[in-house]
């Protein structure tokens, strides 16, 4: 096996757990099921304490069905941080018209060009605002 | 003097007992009594506006050491070196005389896993972490720790332990261990795998730190969840590991569902009693 067939077979697992891909010859269905359940709790419990109290109160018991549903058909791509998926998500909502415009909130996109560099992608892997591991 | 086999064997390195800082319980950690070391998230923090809180403990001659967790070092596409940069960074702010990260891969294929997955541990892939490994060692400027991860699944093609892919990694790239007992009692649980093996074939003398944390057991399969209290299996782990080889430090990891401050100071005060235990 070389490193790129590593690489291949590496993908191909992370497909199968977060995008809907079909599952790698060998491994336990359940075992994948059971991964695959462990990373969209973590994801939605992050996105939970990342999405504006104003939406949560908004949408009240309905968000938690539209983020499973939302990571469901949205795999964290490489380059986009938790803070990126919770602001797309909130567009979403908005645009859906589900949680009216907030005049006060300065959109991350807008400010984004003019506040590039270091300190701005260091900021964009922050993983949490908590931990990065499971719960 | 005989040297005492309990001395830490990296120099600088922690002693006694830690807990995680994280933002949600600065205050918390500032006051805990019996706390000798704080470990942080590394990518959740800026080397160049670290949070006062870790200025505070620092003065107090706490160490601070960096854990990243997105280096993706079981991963077989190129090391992003943006990253280990930033880890550098964050040890060199925090005057770490150390600094760590799993062996698991994160990301492949344009896509992020979210949290750590494992690697197959096959002789190619033990290679591939060799690789990253050293490469991370080269640009890192401070020694490097690697910590075991709580698997909920394993590759068809696993063809070595545990320990034997540990200890051969640490002993091929000189990195220290971040041994996490709880993720050992994961894998115990989840995979069938015999703690007292693993701990029988890792290099128990490259141990820089015990990581401990609480989880759940569910339907047969052990959830590492940080949010819950530490269960009994994982300190009689903690006193297996303190038997064979004592540690030379061992450190609370808890990230969600902070409990109150006694509950933590108790959980700490449990840690410390076995970590400290005279033993024949």
């Amino acid at each position: 096996m070389s490193r790129e067939d590593l690489a291949a077979r590496q993908a191909a697992l992370l497909a199968a757990l977060v995008a809907d891909g079909p599952a790698p010859a060998g491994f336990d269905p359940a075992r994948l099921a059971l991964e695959a359940d462990a990373l969209r709790a973590k994801r939605r419990r992050l996105l939970l304490r990342l999405i504006p109290a104003e939406v949560h109160e908004q949408l009240g018991a309905d968000l938690v069905a539209r983020i499973d549903g939302w990571i469901r058909t949205h795999a964290r791509r490489t380059g986009t941080s938790l803070h990126d998926e919770a602001t797309a998500f909130v567009d979403l909502l908005r645009a859906a018209d589900l949680v009216p415009p907030s005049p006060r909130r300065r959109r991350r996109g807008r400010r984004g060009r003019g506040w590039r560099g270091v300190r701005a992608m260091r900021l964009s892997w922050r993983v949490t605002p908590g931990s990065p591991h499971p719960r | 003097m005989t040297p005492s086999p309990d001395a830490p064997a990296l120099p600088g390195g922690p002693v006694g007992v830690g807990i995680g800082w994280r933002r949600e319980i600065d205050l918390t950690v500032e006051r805990l009594p019996g706390v000798d070391f704080v470990e942080v998230v590394a990518e959740d923090l800026d080397p160049d506006e670290l949070p006062a809180s870790l200025g505070v403990l620092r003065e107090r001659g706490l160490p601070v050491l960096p854990h990243a967790v997105s280096l993706s070092l079981g991963g077989a596409e190129p090391l992003r070196h943006d990253r280990v940069r930033h880890l550098a960074a964050v040890a060199d702010a925090l005057g770490a005389p150390m600094a760590s990260d799993h062996v698991a891969f994160v990301r492949a294929g344009g896509l992020e896993s979210g949290h750590l997955l494992p690697v197959p541990r096959t002789r190619e892939a033990l290679a591939v972490v060799v690789d990253n490994v050293r490469a991370t060692q080269a640009e890192l400027g401070v020694p490097l720790a690697l910590e075991n991860i709580a698997p909920l699944l394993a590759w068809p093609d696993d063809a070595m332990t545990e320990g034997a892919f540990l200890g051969e990694l640490c002993e091929r790239t000189g990195a220290w261990l971040l041994l996490d007992v709880a993720n050992l009692h994961a894998s115990a649980v989840n995979l069938g795998q015999d703690p007292g093996e693993v701990l029988d074939e890792l290099p128990l003398e490259r141990v820089v730190y015990v990581h401990a944390a609480g989880g759940v057991e569910r339907d047969g399969v052990y959830h590492d969840t940080h949010a819950h209290p530490l269960t009994p299996p994982v300190l009689d782990l903690l006193d297996e590991l303190c038997a064979r080889r004592r540690p030379p430090a061992v450190l609370l990891e808890r990230d969600d569902r902070y409990p109150p401050d006694d509950e933590l100071a108790a959980e700490l005060a449990a840690l410390r009693s076995v970590h400290a235990r005279v033993r024949a």
